[in-house]
């Protein structure tokens, strides 16, 4: 699994899922949490779809915005929790 | 920065923006002026001389701290503290010691924990009042109360640490010396976020501080003309302005957040946006989002997403709902945390369980609804944008209306009350219905603009949302320019709509709570702990002012009609002068008790003007008469020479009433010559208050009338001062007009030349109806009349009045008193009986 296949799983995740019927355009480095394209309900739904679709496991703390701001950051995060 | 004339142009903007600050008086009562000039100062000296502006921010600490706490203007001289000053500096870097090296974090905590608790135990010895170490923990507190928890949170997940520079600047936030109850920055957020003096962050800061003001002002209008005093509430419609306006005054702490969050942004820590128009949230949940970001933010990183992951098993909605549940009860006691530092008390009651638990609950429940309803959504669905805008401002205006009620039921003196007004929406009827329908169709098309423009804008401009909103606040200097220029023509025309503008821009109270500050409202707030509100600078900064001056206790309680009578043989530092009670309960020098033959004796029945609140021993305006009454005067009477006596009996907060009942008791053996009643002009809101305090304290009332009316009117102890004042109607003034009717009685038995003088009040609230009725009353008790209304013509009441929270005359303002009152005596000298002849 590379990198660019992870970004392309959670920006569809991202547009499906979250963002759904609304005029937003997503980009790898739109940011999610900071421009409240996604909240914090949200971003556990999220968390929750990348534990299960990567078999990874996040702390509490990992739930920020160092780490799921962007698809960008969020694919990185992914890759270096597996 | 590419263009160093962009830099200075938006520094002269915050020096322009800086001078209105001081003009409009933005937060005057917490200093802001002078921590915005210094911090403005300082960024533009590291811009000009290409200093990393974050270097300069503990010197800025130091500088702030000095000015607020190591000087101050004493009677218009500058005098220094140093001792203040350093006790602060050590603690702090006593705690700086604890917190920033490099050690177990175990006992950094433990270390850190001992000595807050130490520096909260000044509280607890020191008691909760006003008093000589209390600013220690309040100063203290407001600083690390918050930032130290998300400090030592983080320190255990940080990749990086950061410089000591940016922990020291993360402790140090000079802004916060305006604002003790400051945003909580997050720890991590404010260390990664420094990006120095660029154009983002100096666009930014100039945003966040005009969009600050704005709010103040709109606070102020809000303020001064929209809220309706509660016990002029009647009707349906005012029910329903009075809950929006009480929710809408959250502006005050919207705006002083954004000027703080600005001058933040000002030192190159570019930091998040803080609050998004709560006022136009679609849901509960959406309200909770858009409101006090950094306070959500800090809670669901520290408490919500903790509990969340220990109880996800259980299924995520139960765990979402249960979570957020758990989390504002955490807010609440949160709050109250916060309250102990800034207050010293641990404010703990049933209106904050009501606002907590149901706003609470309502967030749970509107968050699990809305994943439930995005979970059955899971293909991309059409929008129907119009229908969205609308439907978006009808849920916004349900949020709108539901949270004013609750914000109302939590900032409502009691319960009880506030059921009272709400009960006044029964009262519906055609047209009161229209006025509602009309403010909520308001509501809607200006929500309905809002959401419009929000669906349809570009989210990455969204992201850069402070460049482009910059041009919209040309429009905001040019709307506070025009406020200033009218507010200059203002004063010279009367009550027209510029006169509207005067209490927009200076910092005023607005009748309600001038009626407050009147009846005693503020000096009980610390003693009675009926005091939790978010919108709390107003009545906190009011309170803490007055509790400086009210700490003494004069008077005591007589378990009978009078309430309250001055302690004998007394000597005070009552507000920052020496006030003396004599042997016999006045404030006055000693008389003795037989008149002497040559003798001309006067007794004063007054209040707390006449008892010379503020004013140092023998200065007050009633001892000046008496002293030049003698020195430039001789009075005769028959031929034969008199001494003029003026025996002041006045006693603070006494209304009518208790002037009778102190005349018939004590005063009249004193065998007096003339009697001066003094009458100002709130008695109908005196005789609510006094009726409340009889009944409430369950004394005998022995005087027929006022048993009387007790009965008829069914006042009980359980009434507070709005039900009584509802149930006593009409009778309020009859027991003025009985009162005044008995004093008269009694002058005329003893052949006492009797005048009532009528003093007006400063700061007046409800003056020309009082004045008329008392002036009818007087005349038909066959007084004489003496009529001081013009005594203040020239001055504005910030000349006359003590302070700005104490509205009694001061020294300049007791000179005008016997100046005119002497007029006055030797013009009527025909009221007296008595001849005066220039010495």
């Amino acid at each position: 699994m590379n990198l660019e296949t992870i970004k392309e799983e959670i920006k569809s995740y991202v547009l499906e899922t979250i963002v759904q019927g609304d005029t937003v355009a997503i980009d790898n480095d739109t940011p999610l949490i900071s421009s409240g394209i996604i909240d914090s309900i949200s971003t556990l739904k999220m968390v929750e779809f990348l534990e299960g679709k990567y078999q990874i496991e996040f702390e509490p703390h990992e739930v920020d915005r160092e780490n799921l701001d962007s698809v960008d950051l969020i694919a990185a995060f992914v890759l270096s929790k597996k | 920065m590419k263009n160093k004339i962009e830099g200075y142009s938006y520094y002269l903007l915050l020096f322009f923006i800086g001078f209105f600050v001081y003009r409009f008086q933005i937060e005057k009562s917490f200093n802001l002026i002078s921590i915005y000039f210094v911090s403005v100062s300082v960024s533009f000296l590291a811009f000009v001389f290409n200093i990393e502006v974050k270097k300069t921010l503990p010197a800025l600490f130091l500088i702030s701290l000095f000015w607020l706490y190591g000087a101050r203007f004493e009677f218009g001289v500058l005098v220094f503290h140093p001792q203040r000053f350093l006790i602060l500096l050590a603690i702090v870097l006593l705690l700086l010691l604890v917190l920033l090296p490099t050690y177990s974090l175990k006992l950094k905590k433990i270390l850190f924990g001992i000595v807050m608790l130490g520096i909260a135990s000044i509280y607890i010895i020191q008691g909760k009042e006003m008093s000589t170490f209390n600013y220690i923990p309040y100063v203290i507190g407001s600083f690390f109360m918050f930032r130290s928890i998300s400090f030592l949170h983080e320190l255990k997940f940080l990749k990086k640490p950061a410089s000591l520079l940016d922990n020291l600047n993360y402790f140090l936030l000079s802004p916060n010396f305006s604002l003790p109850l400051f945003p909580i920055v997050d720890y991590k957020s404010f260390i990664t976020s420094y990006q120095g003096l660029s154009s983002l962050t100096l666009q930014r800061s100039t945003l966040f501080i005009c969009r600050g003001i704005f709010q103040l002002l709109l606070y102020r209008i809000i303020y001064h003309h929209i809220i309706i005093p509660i016990n002029e509430i009647h009707t349906t419609s005012q029910v329903v302005i009075y809950l929006a306006a009480n929710f809408m005054i959250v502006l005050r702490v919207i705006g002083a957040f954004h000027i703080a969050i600005g001058l933040v942004i000002l030192s190159g820590y570019n930091i998040p946006d803080l609050f998004n128009n709560i006022f136009f949230s679609t849901g509960f949940s959406n309200l909770w989002r858009r409101t006090n970001m950094y306070w959500k933010n800090f809670v669901i990183k520290i408490f919500y997403y903790p509990i969340y992951f220990k109880i996800k098993k259980i299924g995520i909605y139960s765990a979402l709902f249960i979570s957020t549940f758990i989390c504002f009860f955490i807010t609440w006691f949160l709050h109250t945390y916060q309250w102990f530092w800034i207050k010293g008390s641990f404010p703990i009651d049933l209106k904050d369980a009501i606002f907590w638990g149901t706003f609470g609950l309502l967030v749970s429940v509107n968050t699990l609804m809305q994943q439930k309803e995005l979970d059955r959504s899971s293909k991309v669905k059409k929008t129907a944008p119009f229908y969205d805008v609308i439907l978006f401002s009808f849920y916004g205006l349900i949020v709108f209306f539901v949270m004013s009620i609750l914000w109302s039921i939590w900032t409502s003196n009691s319960i009880y009350r506030w059921l009272s007004v709400i009960a006044l929406l029964k009262n519906i009827n055609i047209h009161e219905l229209f006025v509602c329908a009309a403010l909520a169709s308001s509501y809607i098309m200006v929500a309905s603009v809002y959401h419009y423009y929000q669906k349809f804008k570009d989210t990455k401009l969204k992201y850069v949302q402070a460049k482009l909103n910059l041009l919209s606040y040309v429009g905001f200097i040019a709307m506070i320019l025009c406020i200033y220029a009218a507010s200059l023509f203002a004063p010279n025309l009367g009550r027209s709509y510029l006169g509207y503008l005067i209490p927009i821009v200076d910092e005023k109270l607005n009748k309600a709570d001038l009626i407050n500050v009147d009846n005693g409202y503020y000096s009980n707030l610390i003693s009675t702990n009926d005091y939790c509100s978010q919108v709390w600078q107003n009545d906190y900064d009011i309170a803490r002012k007055w509790t400086q001056y009210n700490t003494m206790h004069m008077t005591r309680p007589t378990n009978d009609l009078l309430l309250v009578e001055n302690i004998p043989n007394q000597t005070y530092t009552f507000r920052e002068v020496k006030y003396s009670i004599n042997a016999d309960g006045m404030h006055d020098k000693p008389y003795s008790k037989t008149k002497p033959d040559s003798c001309y004796r006067i007794v004063i029945l007054g209040g707390s003007y006449e008892s010379g609140n503020g004013i140092t021993d023998n200065q007050d305006f009633i001892s000046l008469v008496e002293k030049q009454l003698n020195e430039n005067y001789v009075a005769e009477i028959d031929g034969v020479k008199k001494h003029i006596e003026l025996l002041n009996f006045s006693v603070n907060g006494y209304m009518l009433m208790q002037r009778y009942f102190i005349y018939s008791q004590k005063v009249r053996q004193w065998n007096p010559d003339a009697l001066f009643l003094f009458i100002h002009t709130t008695y109908y809101l005196r005789i609510v208050n006094y009726v409340n305090r009889l009944v409430s304290n369950g004394y005998a009332i022995n005087d027929p009338y006022l048993k009387y009316v007790i009965k008829k009117t069914k006042i009980s102890k359980d009434d507070d001062g709005g039900a009584v004042q509802n149930k006593l109607g009409y009778y309020a003034d009859s027991i003025n007009y009985y009162a005044a009717k008995g004093i008269g009685n009694i002058a005329h038995q003893d052949s006492v030349n009797l005048v009532a003088i009528f003093l007006p009040s400063l700061k007046d609230i409800c003056g020309s109806r009082d004045s008329a009725f008392m002036k009818n009353v007087c005349a038909q008790s066959n007084m004489k009349e003496i009529n001081l209304a013009k005594v203040f013509a020239g001055y504005t009441d910030e000349d006359l009045c003590l302070s700005d929270v104490d509205f009694h005359p001061n020294q300049k303002a007791n000179n005008l008193i016997a100046k005119k009152l002497l007029e006055n005596i030797i013009l009527h000298q025909d009221y007296f009986n008595i001849i005066f002849t220039k010495k």
